[in-house]
């Protein structure tokens, strides 16, 4: 042992950790003043953080591993690899196929569309069956997530008999054995002309599926019907549970169909008017700004519903001091809402107002009473005088909009 | 222009007792709307009290074509294509409700309709467009979900379906009910073979309501964003940012919908 021992010399370990620079001074305290650490009596100190984070890799599963035995790059190699690789199911030998045609508004799947694609999961793993999706082109991999494994892009036409002359083709290729559409607007008519078309039977707006049994209702809804699948089924909304497991992987598809001939046409369907807001029918309005007894300034709400371009609605205190008309009254004796979104600017919320929002998802209040019923059941709640709010609105809508709008 | 509507036996689906569909009922007004200057009610099946309800709403002839009730698709289109029914020719138009009310209630039986005559159908018609079209063809406004309308013109003669929703409801007039006259025709239809997959295998059994699924939407109802007094500028912004993200308000850049 050294007998001399070494002293520390702290001044000089302060200056070896000067930051250069000018200005203050600055000291970078984590850096080690010398290349090795030695104790006062001289021996090399070990620096446990720096060992730790030699032997630090990322584990398969993603979190932290310390590997003592010197496999440390073999290791992380490994965990990379396993990273990598998402497990995704193929179908490769089908025994069956089950189309599914959904409804794809703006491009996407939607909420039905992707339940619709649940439900075909459960006929299709009942054996070992494919899932072809029949449709305007979406992308592969959101697909796959909701349980598709084939895809057969179909044109769009304005004519529904040629895209149900378009799936016949489609069903005569693959015999799939069942067809699954949405019971929607555009999926219940495509379903019904093809059952008339092509003469296979029809089960329409399902409510319950299972592999061997579906439950439909009938009789003005005082009864349903219980029995075994068809070959066209028609799924009502929010009763199958969308597709959760794992994610599918599309694979090409074994046959093409052949393209049919063209179809005269006997019918043009155009495209889709959505109604003036400000004349349109109240109950169906998608997006309502209603006035309570809270406004007195009704020149600048019809302002704001006009620079929002929503359609008016009032409570009935409103309609009867004559200050809208009564054909706006929203509420158990005026008109129940479907609307999207609804703007309560001074309204209270009394049972008999709130009764009119049943449908009605989200709301936005404005009112100077914090304790008020409408400000419980809105989104967005805003506890000012509605009359300093309306002006500054229209102002914003005005400046961002311009005259684009009327 | 000629129309036929086809009429089914309806219930109430409250009560349950007998009761006039309400779709049928609209169809009698957008035959009306249609400009229709004949018009005859069709029903296969024998002649019930019931179906002298649509006689109230207008239809004051209404045919039963008795025994059709085995294949209703042959027996309508036979009488609709046998030039029976109107004394100058036949009709232009079948009208029909988008979905039956007290049956099986698939709507399907319209389509049938249609493929049997060859004739094309335009389904949820609520009101004719006024807009100039060819000779011929009619143009209709199909309606679609919160108001919204597309816009379908279809060749002559076709087939129409109108939904429940529609506005298009007549007066009801008893004294009419009154006068309504039924007459009934014995038809023998050769039972055509039925639709392939739906046997008799299923049962029928009182409606059990079973909940829906929860709309992811409906889990901000309870409990929003909530602003106490804040600048009137800083609460018009919070309004707009809000609206925006739920998909009502457009952005700024973008075009605005007509
Ligand atoms: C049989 C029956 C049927 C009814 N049917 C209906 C119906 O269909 N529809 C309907 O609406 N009502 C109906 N009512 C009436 C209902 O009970 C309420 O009286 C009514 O809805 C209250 O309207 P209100 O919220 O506008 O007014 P109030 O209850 O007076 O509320 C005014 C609100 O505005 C707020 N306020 C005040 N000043 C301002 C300000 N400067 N800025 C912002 N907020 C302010 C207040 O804090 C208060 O919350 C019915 C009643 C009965 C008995």
């Amino acid at each position: 042992m050294n007998a001399i021992r070494l002293r520390r010399d702290p001044r000089a370990e302060r200056a070896a950790r000067l930051v250069p620079g000018n200005g203050r001074l600055r000291y970078d305290m984590s850096a080690t003043p010398y290349e090795r650490m030695t104790s006062p009596s001289g021996r090399l100190r070990r620096d446990p953080r720096a060992e730790r984070q030699r032997l630090l890799t990322t584990g398969r599963d993603g979190r932290a591993r310390l590997v003592r035995s010197g496999l440390v790059g073999q290791m992380t190699g490994i965990s990379t690899a396993s990273a990598r690789t998402v497990k995704k199911i193929r179908v490769e030998k089908p025994e069956f196929f089950i189309v599914v045609v959904p409804d794809l508004p703006d491009g996407r799947l939607d909420r039905a569309d992707r339940q619709l694609l649940g439900a075909a999961r459960k006929l299709a793993d009942g054996g070992e069956g494919a899932i072809v999706v029949v449709g305007a082109a979406v992308d592969a991999p959101s697909l796959g997530q909701a349980g598709a494994d084939r895809i057969l892009p179909l044109a769009d036409g304005s004519d529904p008999d040629a895209r149900v002359a378009e799936l016949v083709a489609v069903m005569e290729a693959l015999s799939p054995r069942h067809v699954l559409i949405p019971e929607s607007e555009e999926g219940a008519d495509l379903a019904r002309r093809l059952a008339a078309r092509t003469r296979l039977g029809l089960l329409p707006g399902i409510e319950v599926l299972g592999p061997k049994q579906a439950i439909r209702p009938c009789g003005a809804g005082r009864q349903e019907w219980a029995g075994g699948l068809a070959p066209l089924m028609t799924l009502a909304p929010d009763r199958v549970p969308a597709w959760q497991g794992e994610e599918h992987e599309i694979l090409p598809l074994e046959k093409t169909p052949v393209p049919s001939g063209p179809v005269q046409a006997r019918m043009r369907v155009g495209a889709i008017r959505s109604p003036d807001p400000a004349t349109m029918n109240l109950g169906d309005a998608p997006f309502v700004v209603a006035a309570g007894r809270g406004v007195t300034d009704f020149e600048s709400f019809r302002a704001t519903v006009k620079a929002l371009h929503a359609t008016p609605g009032a409570s009935r205190v409103v309609c009867d001091n004559g200050d809208m008309p009564r054909a706006t009254q929203v509420g158990a004796s005026g008109t129940i809402l479907d609307a999207l979104c609804y703007v309560a600017m001074g309204i209270a919320g009394a049972p008999q107002h709130l009764q009119g929002l049943g449908r009605v998802e989200h709301v936005v209040a404005v009112n100077t009473d914090l304790h008020a019923a409408m400000v419980s059941r809105a989104g967005l709640a805003i506890i000012a005088d509605a009359q300093a709010v309306m002006p500054v609105l229209c102002e914003i809508l005005a400046a961002e909009y311009g005259e684009k709008r009327p | 222009m000629k129309a036929v509507i086809l009429l089914s036996l309806g219930i109430d689906p409250v009560s349950g007792r007998p009761a006039p569909v309400p779709g049928e009922i609209r169809a009698i007004g957008l035959a009306r709307a249609l400009g229709a200057t004949q018009m005859i009610g069709l029903h296969a099946g024998s002649a019930r009290s019931v179906l002298a309800e649509y006689g109230g709403y207008g239809l004051t002839q209404i045919v039963c074509l008795k025994g059709g009730e085995t294949d209703p698709v042959q027996a309508l289109a036979d009488a609709v294509k046998g030039n029976s029914l109107f004394a100058d020719g036949a009709p232009d138009l079948v009208l029909a409700a988008s979905r039956g009310r007290g049956g099986s209630d698939m709507g399907l039986l319209p389509y049938q309709l249609a493929q049997a005559l060859g004739w094309p159908i335009a389904t949820d018609i609520v009101a004719p467009l006024e807009e100039p079209t060819a000779v011929g063809e009619l143009l209709l406004a199909q309606s679609r979900a919160r108001g919204a309308v597309k816009p379908v013109s279809v060749m002559l003669p076709c087939v129409i379906t109108v939904p429940d929703t529609a506005r298009c409801v007549p007066a009801f007039v008893f004294a009419l009910q009154r006068t309504t006259q039924m007459d009934e025709q014995t038809v023998t239809v050769h039972s055509a073979p039925t639709d392939e997959g739906v046997g008799d295998n299923g049962m029928l059994r009182p409606y059990r309501r079973r909940p829906k699924l929860i709309s992811g939407a409906s889990k901000d109802s309870g409990g929003g964003q909530l602003m106490v007094d804040p600048e009137p500028h800083e609460a018009a912004r919070a309004i707009v940012t809000h609206l925006r993200a739920l998909g009502v308000l457009p952005d700024p850049d973008q075009a605005p919908e007509a």
